[in-house]
This record gives structure tokens, sequence and C-alpha cells, in this order.
């Protein structure tokens, strides 16, 4: 549902991508992997118009949307987690899951407040508190569901679980796997190259800019030098 | 943990929370005259955050900096660097419309006399330049002195950052991330330049470059969350179980 | 007593009130959008002009402001999609510019449609009178149901922004617009409802207030200024806040202005009480203001987030010149300076002195323009006050000549102290303050010494004094010479430009420009900003204040209107136009703004409207500012300087 076409971009005279070219199919997971500064998160900047490119393509459906605002492009079917969580630090976490919701328009929605609720519990404890007074493993599982209320039909994680204590990771891991068994197609980004084999169909290795390897996870595991090379810390 | 005595920045129980998030958790640590020592962690452990409170860009919540023996925890930053304490930045602050020779000098300007001179033309000013341009020339950048801070390359921009630290005359210098997004030459030189600034230089370190790290560290710190989980020497950091499983080992060591 | 006190309290509440409705729509878009919107208080004027026509077509009060009100509302949505939704990228010394242009375009505009007589709407006869609110107390009925109505909006509004799905979207857009976006909210037919509802609201206050006051072209002028007192004391972006500054001002006036004298009673003489508290009342808010952001900068419930008050007022692209002054502007100046040497010579071969007054006049304000150039263009310091100076200096002169000390530089020595004393006091307080906060407060203090002058009833008040004579030099009446006085503002000029441009190249001006770019890194060197930026503050303000001695002297006359914030803002235009940061370009920016006001002026009396509407088109015209189209056109001329 998303390909990626010869995307470039950059901050003022600085260039940070160089042609990236990758896809994510319904329902698939997808990585984004490679070490700090090679340009994921100006990748997922740029999907979203944030970071509007500077050459390349953004395909959704068929349909080319680089250039267009942030929101017109969500509303095709994305729902963003961004690096940083950027949580409403002044609304509480009922009113960060329910001030963007959106309905989608062919029928019931698959992600309701008490779906969200039913996933993190914790948050339903939280629903009163202000998104300023959560944890980071809080903030980081309001701003999935903050996504998922918006019904997408790919969930982009920039940094799903960097900066939380393991069992939180675990917990975040485990409810992705909820996300994706529910049928939405995920695109990650991760330091966690264990659990995201696990869990992922398809991999894409990011280096200086450029896509330098993709490959299965089955794949990635039987060419360890992939690892060494560009993911190598 | 080491004594108190004989450290010259000693943190002492640090910590900083934003809103609910603790960042800062308690962190206490001693860094001895000479040493160069390396904080290492993932991101969003709250390193940066830790060089911040040291250099007194963000106040602290609770705990005390030392530096000589001197509480210099409510200290603005601008004072602690007249005390020998200063910085570089990890996300690259320069003068961009300065020249790289006028953001070194201007540095050199900041321990050199009032600065409420108000009729020579500083940029003509021979000492600031030359003692400048000695810093410049240590770091290889002495063919870019007239160049705009703007127009460098990023490698340069991060080099000219370690030297605008340098030229403040601190002797205890807090390096946050120095060689990320250098190049291989870029990279070599800098740490060159830190086993060099070890003879004169107090050093904290924040690095992601493990070979940079456990080539050039005398002792090294982990943390994790906002806590201190290891703090040692290198070998010793390297073998902890617990230091592998939150960090290193998880990324494939 | 105490029911007078009662009285004026409710009255006071009542102008609270007003002020609230204006000021909400207003610190909402600063909150949410960033933007710095000088032309709000045109739509409070605007809504009470529309409450006058639509009152006088239907001949019904209740007809005519339901009618007002949607009308607001849609000028305030035009107004959104034809001009503001181009600012909200930009930095807010265009904001700042682009405003003012509207402010000159919306003023003139209502003089043009309406005339610049005032209209008066009639009190609707079911609301006259008065009704007893308890004992004896008697309070008129519209003005009851004015703060009734007034209460009913903040209610409401208070609903919508906590309880509502588009009040939760305008406080998440406050701390992260861009992540609203990104959720898949259209925030820009967010920003527009905010700002339609903010201009209903402003129109709104105007019509309510429209039968208790005159409506005339100006009247949102005044208003606007309190509103920048309100929101800057509340904290920007803060509703709640707004709300209980704007009592809070409103009662703090209302009441000074009537119980200061009889206060002031009991400690002086009852003509000097009242003298002294007629004087001082109009300042109590500004003191208030002060005393509020010298413990909380930004203000009593500060927004956290709001990009407001954190950004720089000025983005660094936008300065002309980034490092010490070039040659190429040594030698542009030095022909200016030398073609205007020769100007007495030309004007008399041309048989043309007008020619002269012209440029005399040109070089005065060249002189402000080039001082605040030194804060402006060197510091990032967007002073919207700066007119303040020329009025101190101004008033020196004629304050000295009217007790007769008639000496030109006895005048210049105390117009310089005074004007270094205004400018540590309230620089002291102004630069603990960032980004919108700064802008407002400087305003706020010109405002202050503006009111200070008008109710200085000895030297004229508002219709301004007229000076015996021009000053003496060493006891000689030289300056009586048209081309005398025109040398020695030519020498004061070309003296404060080599000064000027001396303190930029030293190693003070160095720190004040390393500050400009970038404060953080000047920290982590070393340097304490505020030293360097105050000083640079009170050389500025002394010489605008020498600027003020020699209007004075040009046109013997002194006015309030010197130092109104109009005058502050053209005074920035100057230097935008010309281009900040090179001193040389102020200069010119004088030349060509004087000299278009005059051209419009032979055009049409509503030349203003043309003024506002060339500004507006620059700002909107310039993708990346005018200080970027200025820097555009000064660039060949540098590259050509530096190659020969």
């Amino acid at each position: 549902m998303l390909r990626i076409e010869g995307l470039e971009n950059a901050y003022g005279d600085q260039r940070v991508l160089f042609g990236v070219d990758f896809d994510v199919g319904a329902g698939e997971v997808v990585t984004l992997l490679g070490r700090n500064g090679m340009g994921k998160t100006t990748t997922v900047k740029s999907i979203f118009g944030l970071l509007p490119p500077k050459a390349g393509r953004v395909l959704i459906d068929g349909e080319n949307v680089a250039g267009r605002a942030p929101f017109e492009i969500a509303r095709r079917g994305l729902g963003l987690v961004p690096e940083g969580r950027h949580v409403f630090p002044t609304l509480t976490v009922e009113e960060n899951l329910v001030a963007t919701r959106r309905i989608p328009r062919d029928g019931a929605p698959r992600w309701t407040l008490e779906a969200v609720y039913g996933l993190f519990p914790r948050l339903r404890e939280r629903r009163r508190n202000a998104g300023s007074q959560l944890s980071g493993g809080e903030q980081q599982m309001l701003a999935i569901g903050r996504a998922l209320m918006t019904n997408p039909r790919l969930v982009v994680l920039d940094e799903a679980t960097e900066g939380l204590a393991p069992l939180i990771r675990e917990e975040i891991w485990a409810c992705l796997a909820a996300i994706r068994n529910a049928g939405e197609a995920i695109l990650v980004i991760d330091k966690n190259i264990e659990a995201l084999t696990r869990f992922a169909d398809r991999h894409v290795v990011i280096e200086k800019g450029r896509v330098v390897w993709s490959g299965s996870s089955d794949e990635l595991r039987r060419t360890p030098d992939i690892k060494e090379r560009f993911l190598h810390v | 943990m080491a004594e108190a005595a004989g450290a010259l920045l000693s943190v002492r129980n640090l910590s900083k929370r934003f809103g609910a998030l603790v960042v800062t958790d308690d962190v206490s640590l001693d860094i001895a005259q000479g040493e160069l020592h390396a904080i290492i962690g993932p991101n969003g452990a709250g390193k940066t955050t830790l060089i911040h409170q040291l250099s007194g860009m963000l106040a602290s919540d609770g705990g005390r900096v030392l530096l000589a023996g001197e509480d210099i925890t409510r200290l603005p930053m601008h004072a602690r660097v007249r005390r020998g304490l200063a910085r570089s930045f990890q996300i690259t602050t320069l003068l961009d419309g300065f020249t790289a020779l006028e953001n070194v000098a201007l540095a050199v300007q900041a321990r050199s006399g009032s600065s409420f001179r108000f009729i020579a033309p500083a940029a003509s000013e021979r000492a600031l330049n030359e003692e400048g341009l000695a810093i410049l020339t240590r770091l290889g950048l002495e063919d870019r002195a007239q160049r705009r801070a703007g127009a460098l390359s990023h490698g340069e921009k991060r080099q000219l950052e370690i030297a605008v630290a340098l030229a403040t005359g601190a002797r205890t210098l807090l390096l946050d991330e120095p060689l990320a997004g250098t190049s291989h030459e870029e990279s070599a030189t800098l740490v060159a330049l830190m086993r060099s600034l070890k003879r004169t230089h107090t050093l904290v370190l924040i690095e992601h470059d493990m070979d940079a790290v456990f080539a050039l560290a005398d002792r090294v710190s982990v943390l994790v969350y906002g806590r201190l989980i290891a703090s040692g020497r290198p070998q010793d950091v390297r073998a902890d179980a617990q230091v592998r499983a939150a960090y290193l080992g998880d990324e494939g060591a | 007593m105490l029911n007078l006190f009662l009285l004026q309290t409710l009255n006071g509440v009542q102008f609270g009130i007003m002020l609230f409705l204006v000021a909400a729509g207003l610190t909402l878009i600063f909150g949410v959008m960033d933007l710095i919107n000088l032309s709000h208080g045109v739509l409070y004027m605007v809504g009470a002009y529309f409450a006058a026509t639509f009152v006088a077509l239907t001949g019904s009060f209740v007809l005519g402001l339901l009618l007002a009100l949607p009308a607001a509302l849609l000028l305030g949505v035009v107004l959104e999609l034809a001009v503001f939704r181009r600012l909200y990228d930009r930095d807010h010394l265009d904001q700042v510019l682009a405003t003012f242009g509207l402010i000159l375009i919306l003023n003139e505009s209502v003089k043009v449609i309406w005339g610049a007589a005032p209209l008066s709407v009639p009190v609707p006869a079911a609301l006259s009178g008065s009704v007893e609110l308890f004992g004896n107390f008697r309070y008129p009925l519209y003005r009851v149901v004015i703060i009734a109505a007034g209460l009913a909006t903040a209610a409401g509004l208070y609903v919508l922004v906590n309880f509502t799905r588009v009040g939760m979207l305008l406080r998440a857009g406050a701390s992260n617009a861009p992540m609203v976006s990104a959720l898949g909210v259209d925030i820009r037919r967010l920003f527009t409802l905010v700002f339609g509802l903010g201009a209903m609201l402003a129109g709104l206050a105007g019509a309510l207030v429209a039968p208790i006051l005159s409506v005339e072209p100006g009247m949102g002028d005044s208003v606007l200024i309190l509103t920048f007192v309100v929101i800057v004391i509340g904290g920007v972006g803060s509703v709640r806040g707004a709300f209980i500054a704007a009592i809070l001002v409103g009662v703090v006036d209302t009441v000074g202005r009537v119980f200061g004298p009889i206060w002031l009673r009991a400690v002086l003489d009852p003509a000097a009480a009242s003298q002294t508290g007629r004087t001082l009342a109009p300042m109590l808010i500004y003191v208030l203001m002060a005393m509020v952001l010298f413990f909380r900068p930004r203000g009593l419930f500060p927004v956290r987030g709001a990009g407001a008050a954190a950004s720089s007022n000025v983005a660094p692209s936008h300065i002309a010149e980034r490092g010490a002054p070039s040659r190429g502007a040594g030698f542009a100046a030095l022909a200016i300076f030398a073609l205007l040497a020769s100007l007495p010579l030309l004007s008399a071969m041309t048989g043309n002195a007008f020619m002269l007054v012209i440029a005399t006049r040109i070089m005065i304000f060249a002189l402000a323009a080039l001082s605040l150039d030194l804060i402006l263009g060197y510091g990032a310091l967007v002073s919207f006050g700066h007119a303040a100076f020329v009025g101190i200096g101004a008033y020196a002169v004629a304050i000295l000549n009217a007790y007769g000390v008639g000496d030109l530089l006895v005048q210049a020595v105390v117009a310089v102290a005074a004007a270094a004393l205004f400018a540590l006091v309230t620089g002291a307080i102004s630069l603990r303050t960032r980004g919108v906060y700064f802008i407002m407060i400087t305003l706020a203090f010109g405002q202050m010494l503006y009111f200070l002058m008008v109710s200085l009833s000895a030297f004229g008040g508002d219709d301004g004094y007229t000076l015996r004579s021009r000053s003496t030099v060493f006891g000689l009446p030289l300056l009586e010479d048209g081309t005398v006085l025109f040398y020695v503002v030519l020498g004061v000029l070309a003296a404060a430009f080599v000064l000027a441009r001396t303190l930029v190249a030293s190693r003070f001006g160095r720190v004040l420009r390393g500050t400009r770019d970038n404060a953080v890194r000047m920290r982590a060197i070393g340097f304490s900003p505020l030293p360097y930026q105050l000083t640079a503050y009170v050389v500025a303000g002394c010489l605008a204040a020498l600027a003020g001695v020699l209007l004075a002297n040009q046109v013997e006359f002194v006015s309030p209107a010197y130092m109104s914030w109009q005058r502050s803002g053209e005074l920035i235009v100057m230097v935008v136009l010309g281009g900040m940061g090179t001193l040389v370009g102020p200069i010119a920016g004088a030349a060509v703004f004087i000299m278009l006001e005059e051209w419009l002026a032979a055009f049409s009396q509503h030349w203003k409207l043309g003024f506002g509407l060339i500004l507006l088109l620059i700002v909107l015209a310039s993708k990346d500012g005018v200080g970027g189209l200025v820097k555009r056109l000064f660039t060949p001329f540098r590259a050509g300087a530096a190659h020969g």
C-alpha cells in the first residue's frame, strides 16, 4: 500500500537522503534499520510531509502524495508514532486519544477507546492524568494508542522502544504483535534487532541516506555480516 | 565508587524530571583530574540531559555538582565556563554567520580581559586571532579559518564545535557525541586530539562509537533510564553482565 | 464613598470584560499559531462600526448586533485566508510589519467608508436606565448587560476550550501543531476557525461598547495596547490568564484613575494630589505589568510549549549583514554623506528651499532608525517602543526651553541622561523576557510614556506644545538658519554613524552580534548576554533621544504623537526596508519612507491606505521575509564591493 521511490531530502544544505526506495504491502510488517544519523527518522518525516521531500515519490495505493500537507497524507490511512512520542502534554490521556480520532468512512472503526484501553489497560487507569504526567513507557503506549485511534491501515513507529525498560519493551512488542494480528501493516524503526527479526516480515537497511540491503527475517539471520557492516555498534 | 577527595568534578545524587518522567535518577559520579571518563548508554538514557545539568544549561531538581570542591549547582552556564567547565553540543551550535576563526577567537575573547571595549575592531586583535588560529591548526582547520561556519561541511562543523570548547580555556570539557556524523579521517583527527588532551584536560565524553570509547576512556560509566548501572575501568564495564544485558549485549557486541 | 468605590469597581470589571473579549482571541492566536497580530484591535473597531451601521439600518439594537457578529466573523475569516495564512511560517518581525500595514489599511478604510467623524449608537430603550443592585446602590442597566454578556461569553469559551473536541485540538495545537496535522487533522481549517472566532469576539466587544463610547477611527489602537498588557500579564496562550489579567487591568486602571488622586491627598495637598494622580494613574497598569514580568517573565499562567514565548523574533537569514560592517556599506555611507553635504548648494541653485527641510527631516529620522538598528539589526531585539526615546529627547528640549534653558548642549545632555535612565530601567525588565513578550513589553513601556506626556497638561497634553524658539548654541541663535540646522543634523548623524560602526566592530559589538546569532553558544563560551544587550539598549536610546532633540528644534513643536507606537512601527519599517544590521540601510530606509510619505500624501489625504498596502504587499511578496528581500538586493552590491 505504501511505496517509496527515489526519496531525497535535506536539512538546509545538508543532504540526508540520497534516493530511498522500498515498499510496504497491506498487512505487512517492515522494519527500517540502520545506525544513528543514517536517515531513518528523516525518511519517516518525508513520508508524512513533515519535511517535504526534495525529490522522489511517496505512493499510497498508487497515488503520489509527496509534497502534500501532513494531514492529507495521514488521512489516506497512515498513523504516526513519532520519535520522542510527542504526546500532547496539556491534554489528558483520554483527550489525547479522542482529539485526533478518525472514523473510517467505510463502516465501523476497528479501534475504539475501549479497544485501545483493552490493549493498554494501564492507559485506562491513567485516563484522567495529563500527558505530561506519564512515565516514558506510558507515553509510548499513549502515542501508539493515539495513532490507532485514527484507524490507520499502516502504523509507522519511529523508535518504538527507545529508552524503555526491558519489561516495558516486551509489553510494547506484545502489543505490536496484537496490532499486526488485527491486520494492520506496520513500518517500524528500532534498534532491538532480535525482537524485530522475530516479529517482522521484511527488513530495509539504510546507510548514509541509501537503502543498502533489504530482505526477509530469514535472510537477515542467514547473512550475519549485514548486522556487522551496517548495524554494528 | 571513588571518594570525593581528589575528584575534580563530583556529582552527588543529581536528579531531573520532566513532568513525571525521571530523566536523571540519583546520579553520583566522581571524575578525577586528568581522567577521560566516558558515559555510554542507549538512546534516551538521559546522557545529554546529564551534560545539560553539568554544564548549567538545565537546572537540576535535586543533588549537587562540585567543581574542584566548589558547589556550582546553582551557577548559570557562563559562570561555570569561567570556572573552567565547558561543553560541546551534540547538535552543532555555532555562530553560522561568523568565520571559523571568529567563532574560536570569540571564545578566546571571553577569557581575555573585558569585552566592554568599544573602540578597537575585535576582528583585528592579533592576540585573539593568533590564539584562535593555533587552536584551529590543532584540529586541522587552519585553511578554513576565513570561511563562514555555516558554510563548512558537517564534519568540519563538528571539529569546530570542539575547537570552540577548547578555546574557552576550560580544563574540564564535557563533549557530547563529538564523533557523530564525522568521516573516518575526521574521526581519527578527533580521537587523536582527545588522546593528546588527556595530558592537559579532564574530559567527560558521551559517545556511541564504542571503538573510540574503549580506546580512549580511563573509566566508563553506563547510564540506563537515567540511572548509573555501572562505573569503572573499561574492561570491567565491558565484562559486566548487567551492562551486557541492558546495553552492549543487546546490540550484538 | 463606598458607593463610589463599588461603582468604579464595577466599571472596572465591565472594562476588564471588554478587554477580555478582545484579548481572548488574540491570546489564542498567539498561543496556537505563534502569530503576533497587531491588527486585532482594528477588528474591535470594525465591530463597533458594523454595529453602528446595522443598528441604524435595522432600527433595532438586537438585530444590529446579530448582524454585526457574523460580519466580524466573516471579516476575520477573509483576513485569515488572504493575509494571515501566509504569515504563520514567518518570523515575528515580518508578522509585525504585515499586521502594522494592515492596521493602516483598515483604519484608513474605515475613514473612507464611514468618515472621520465619530458615530454614536443609542443605548437600546429597553436597556436604558439603571437598576438597584443592593441597598440603594444603583448601576446602569446597559453596563450590567455588558458584564453579563461578557461573563456568558467567557463561560462559553471555557466550555469550548476545555470540554469540546475543537478545544482539545486547540490545546494540542498550541503545544505541537505539526503533530496534530500528522495525525490527520486539517490544522489550517482549525486556524481559520480560531481566527474567525477571535475576530467575532473582538467585534462583539466593539459592538457592545458602541452605545457607551464614541465610535471613531483609531479606537482599536488604544484597546490593542491594553490587550497586549493583559496577554502579557496573563501568559501568552492562556485564556484563563487573559480573563484574570483583564479583570485585574480593568479594575486597577479604572479605580486608580478615580481614587489615585483621592488617596494621594493623604500625602499631598489637594491641587498637587489631583495633578500627580492624573499623571500617574494611566501608568499604573504598566507598573503592574512590569512587576508581574519581573517576577514571572512568562506571565501569571505560562502555557507550556507555547512557541510564541521562546522563539527568536528575527530569523537570522533576514539580517542583511551578519559579520562586522562591510567596506561596501562604508563606501555607500560615504557616498550618501557626500551627497547630503552638497544638498544646500543644490537647494540654493534650484531655489528649492523645501528640499532642505525634507532632507533635514530625513536625517533626523535616519538617526532614530540608525539607533534602532543597533538593537534590532545587531541584537535581534524587536523593540516596539523606540519612538519613546525620540519623545524623551523632544520633551527635554520643550521642558528646558519653557524653564528658560535654551542651550542645545545642556538640552542634549539632559535628554541623553533621561533616555539612558529610562532605557536602563525598562531595558532591565524587558530584556528578561523573550519572543513576543519582548515586543509587547517594549510597546507597553512606550505607551506608558506616551500617556505620561498626554497627561502633562502644562505642556499641552494631547495637543502638544509649541516651542518659544529653537535652541541656542553658546548663547547664539544659530539654529534659526535652516542651513546651519541642516549641517548640525548632518554632523550629528555622521558622528552617530561612525560611533555605531565602531561599536559593532568592537569587542562589545562582536559579543552583541554573537548573541543575536546564537545566545546559547555565547553562554557556552562564557558570556552572559544581558549586560551587553542592556548596554546596546541604552546606547540606542541615547542616540534616539538626540534625534528627538533635533526633531523638536526643526519643527519647534513637541507632541505625544512623537512617541506613539505607530511611530515606533514606522522606525522598524525604516530599518527593515533599508536593511537590518547594516547601519547605512536605515538611513536609506528613512529617506525612502519619508519621501514615500510626502509623495503619497500629495495624492490623497488617505495616503496611509496606500502606504499600508505597499507594506503588506512587500511582506507577502517576499517569500523569505522583507529582510530576505533586502538581503538579496544587498548581496550583489556587497559581492561587487568585495571584488573591487
